[in-house]
């Protein structure tokens, strides 16, 4: 093949064109991979809350931001987590509910999603309050208690942000839920913080609040 | 099929299989380029539409913002789809626009599969993608857009495995089993791409092998479309020279027909039938009709006599079957007036190529004019033998009467001559009586004879001289007369002169010649030699006194001779010696003339 001043050009678009994807790509993946700030749950569970933990089950509580984008993979994958526990765990969802925010704020679509599936207590969460006593910090956020109050696993159940799928979180907890050794007790958490970082958990909306 | 004239040449026809099979593949490398161009539009609006439904927003706490994917699908969907819808659109059919298509359209389903939020069915579209790619039939396109596939998952799980497979230490090669399942589509789509070229190839031998028949099919027809222009010039060649005879067949056509028109006579051709074949406008006008009306029709249509009809039609089947001409010198026919009119006819068979006959050409003249005439002529012939008849009693009879007329005369001299003693008186009655007899017996002879212009001159002469010997007593013993007349007939106004010379010269001699008795001859004759006719009278008497001159004898028969052969245009001369001899000259034609 002759090689021509035109092919070079088209040659080298080509390579700036693919440099520009894969750079915007791995900007993209790097954000879609960029785990949300760890928590930090109580090892016990704490005696603060007012969910009740089970006694005769594992206790699992997943801290929600009803408008995050990136739990809609969360929700989906406790959806089939339940199915796959068999009725061997209590969850409870608590979506977030800032304070001076309408009501109804978090009746999205996440919690009607979550509320619908068997076996799931959605919550409302006034003020993040549960939030801070689980220590979550990003939206996903689950948190498996057994039934003794003792933290057997906590971290996110998607394996990246917003996205669905096989995931080492949901095989943990499942495997846990058959009282099986898990290959991990920590994930990493992709979803929105549900926090704003200068309010501690209390943050205020740089908008107002539509709904 | 085998066509004359196609060249089959094989390597000619690989060479045109790859052509079209190439131009083949071209097309379909540019309709799918163009196919990708909109698709890969379309999917980055579907896109940024997903990115807007799904997560349009994402929140940190009580704050929001435009989420990142929405960006991401705005600018980095863009950033993939620009180039290959521009390749596509302005290099269609280049391998390196497929390539970047390939990789661009593998780009775009990765990161559709964010946008949508990781769900699992936008994986379909890697795999719905391999199938599009498939559309160009190009085994090659889904190499790298397998690479990009296996470079994506590999990546990841080098880079952010957790992505790929949620757990921080995946096994290294796990990339693998998704790059297999590519492969796998791979293989089949490969096959169906096989397949595919191979029906391209097969369309293409028979699209070459149709070219080749239709190139040998067109040269075919070219040939015989030159020929056929060919002939058609030659044709019209011929038309037009077969238009020009056809006008001066025309013309010769009308001119004969407008020769046979003009001939007064009938002509006509019959057929065995006795139809009319061929007619021309004389037969027509007699039998009150027109030629095309008389074609077809036999006598029978037209001519009312049966027997007429019956003869025709006999002699035309006569000459038909004889082969032999009839002349018909006269006929009638009975035209459409009911007059009969005279023809004569002639038949002719008209004797085709094998020597038969089965129609008859005749032609007829109308000759009732000159029957007319020859009746009108027969009539006054008769009117003029009538008249002959009648012209010739009356002359026979204006004959008689002169000559009975002369007869009185002869008697009223004879009975006057009886009281007159004086002898040299008798003797002059005695030759007036001779010669007013001579001059009868000539009427005499007239009448009795058939031809009343001439008379037979020998018979007159021998009455004449008969006569004479008995009014002068002449016997025959003492005087022998001796007459030698050819065989002539003279016309009256020769006789009469003739007849009065020989009264005189035989009356001169029987009265003076042979006195006393003596003895002697008279000899007559009259013949005709070349200069005309020569009369001569001649005796053996004494002979003419001395010193006689004819010319100047004054006796009145002299005189009656000298101016009957100057009446006769003639000269005389005579001899003196044995007796006497006058002969008298004249001319024939003279006494015609003077006829």
């Amino acid at each position: 093949m002759r090689i021509t001043k035109g092919r070079c050009i088209l040659a080298l678009v080509c390579v700036g064109w693919v440099s520009v994807i894969g750079t915007g790509l791995g900007l993209l993946w790097n954000y879609e991979n960029a785990p949300g700030e760890a928590a930090t749950p109580p090892a016990v569970w704490p005696g603060a809350t007012r969910i009740q933990l089970a006694k005769d089950r594992a206790t699992l509580v997943m801290l929600v931001h009803p408008h995050c984008p990136c739990s809609r993979a969360s929700i989906g994958e406790l959806d089939r987590l339940m199915a796959q526990a068999q009725g061997r765990v209590t969850a409870y969802a608590l979506f977030l509910k800032p304070p001076d925010f309408p009501d109804n704020w978090e009746q999205t679509d996440l919690w009607q999603h979550a509320a619908s599936i068997p076996g799931v207590v959605a919550i409302v969460d006034e003020d993040g309050v549960e939030a801070q006593r689980f220590s979550a910090r990003t939206s996903g956020q689950t948190l498996l208690y057994s039934p003794e109050g003792q933290l057997l696993f906590s971290g996110g159940i998607t394996a990246s942000r917003g996205h669905s799928g096989d995931n080492a979180g949901r095989s943990a907890i499942v495997a846990l839920l058959q009282n099986e050794k898990a290959e991990a007790t920590k994930t990493f958490v992709y979803g929105c913080p549900l926090f704003a970082p200068d309010s501690q958990c209390r943050g205020t909306s740089d908008e107002p609040p539509r709904h | 099929m085998n066509h004359p004239g196609i060249n089959f040449d094989e390597s000619k026809k690989k060479r045109r299989v790859a052509e079209i099979f190439d131009a083949h593949q071209l097309l379909v490398h540019r309709r799918t380029d163009r196919m990708f161009a909109v698709l890969m539009a379309l999917q980055w609006l579907a896109g940024v539409a997903a990115s807007l439904w799904v997560s349009p927003k994402s929140w940190a706490g009580t704050t929001s913002y435009t989420h990142p994917h929405v960006w991401a699908a705005l600018f980095l969907g863009g950033a993939i789809s620009v180039l290959p819808i521009l390749l596509a659109m302005t290099r269609p059919g280049h391998l390196s626009t497929r390539y970047t298509v390939a990789v661009g359209q593998m780009l775009m389903g990765a990161l559709l599969i964010h946008l949508t939020g990781g769900r699992i069915e936008t994986h379909f579209h890697v795999f719905g993608s391999l199938a599009f790619l498939s559309f160009y039939r190009d085994w090659r396109v889904l190499i790298p857009a397998t690479i990009v596939v296996a470079a994506d998952h590999l990546l990841r799980g080098i880079f952010w495995p957790q992505s790929v497979y949620g757990v921080l230490t995946a096994s290294e090669w796990r990339w693998l089993e998704h790059a297999g399942w590519v492969i796998f589509e791979d293989t089949f789509l490969l096959i169906a791409i096989r397949h595919s070229i191979g029906e391209m190839w097969g369309i293409a031998e028979r699209t070459a092998e149709i070219e080749s028949l239709n190139e040998g099919l067109e040269a075919h027809v070219a040939n015989r479309t030159e020929q056929l222009v060919a002939a058609n010039r030659e044709l019209e060649k011929e038309v037009a020279e077969r238009a020009l005879a056809e006008t001066e067949l025309a013309a010769q056509r009308a001119f004969l027909r407008q020769v046979i028109d003009l001939n007064p006579s009938f002509i006509f051709a019959k057929d065995r039938e006795g139809r009319f074949t061929l007619v021309n406008q004389a037969i027509a006008d007699a039998y009150g009709t027109t030629v095309d009306g008389l074609l077809g029709k036999t006598d029978a249509d037209f001519n009312p006599n049966v027997a007429e009809v019956e003869c025709f039609r006999r002699d035309d089947l006569e000459v038909i079957n004889t082969l032999k001409e009839k002349f018909i010198p006269e006929e009638v026919v009975t035209d459409a007036g009911g007059r009969v009119r005279w023809l004569q006819t002639i038949k002719r068979p008209i004797v085709s190529a094998d020597g038969a006959a089965n129609h008859m050409l005749g032609v007829a003249t109308d000759i009732t004019a000159r029957k007319q005439m020859e009746e009108a002529l027969q009539q006054a012939l008769e009117q003029i033998k009538t008249a002959l008849h009648e012209k010739e009693v009356l002359l026979k009879e204006i004959h008689h009467r002169v000559k009975n007329n002369m007869q009185v005369i002869t008697s009223l001299l004879s009975l006057q001559s009886k009281s007159i003693s004086d002898e040299q008186a008798l003797a002059v009655f005695q030759d007036s009586q001779n010669r007013v007899k001579s001059m009868a017996l000539i009427h005499e002879t007239l009448y009795q004879s058939k031809d009343l212009s001439r008379i037979n001159f020998a018979e007159y002469l021998e009455k004449l001289v008969a006569h004479v010997s008995r009014s002068y007593r002449i016997r025959p013993e003492a005087v022998k007369v001796n007459i030698h007349v050819d065989q002539v007939s003279l016309p009256i106004d020769t006789a009469v002169p003739c007849g009065l010379i020989i009264n005189e010269l035989a009356s001169n001699s029987l009265k003076y010649a042979f006195p006393a008795d003596a003895r002697g001859e008279l000899n007559i004759s009259f013949a005709r030699d070349d200069a005309g006719y020569v009369l001569r009278v001649s005796d053996t008497g004494v002979g003419l006194p001395e010193g006689f001159d004819p010319e100047r004898g004054k006796s009145l028969g002299m005189k009656l001779v000298r101016m009957l052969t100057g009446q006769l245009s003639g000269e005389l001369a005579h001899h003196n010696g044995v007796g006497t001899t006058f002969e008298i000259r004249f001319p024939e034609e003279r006494q015609e003339v003077r006829a």
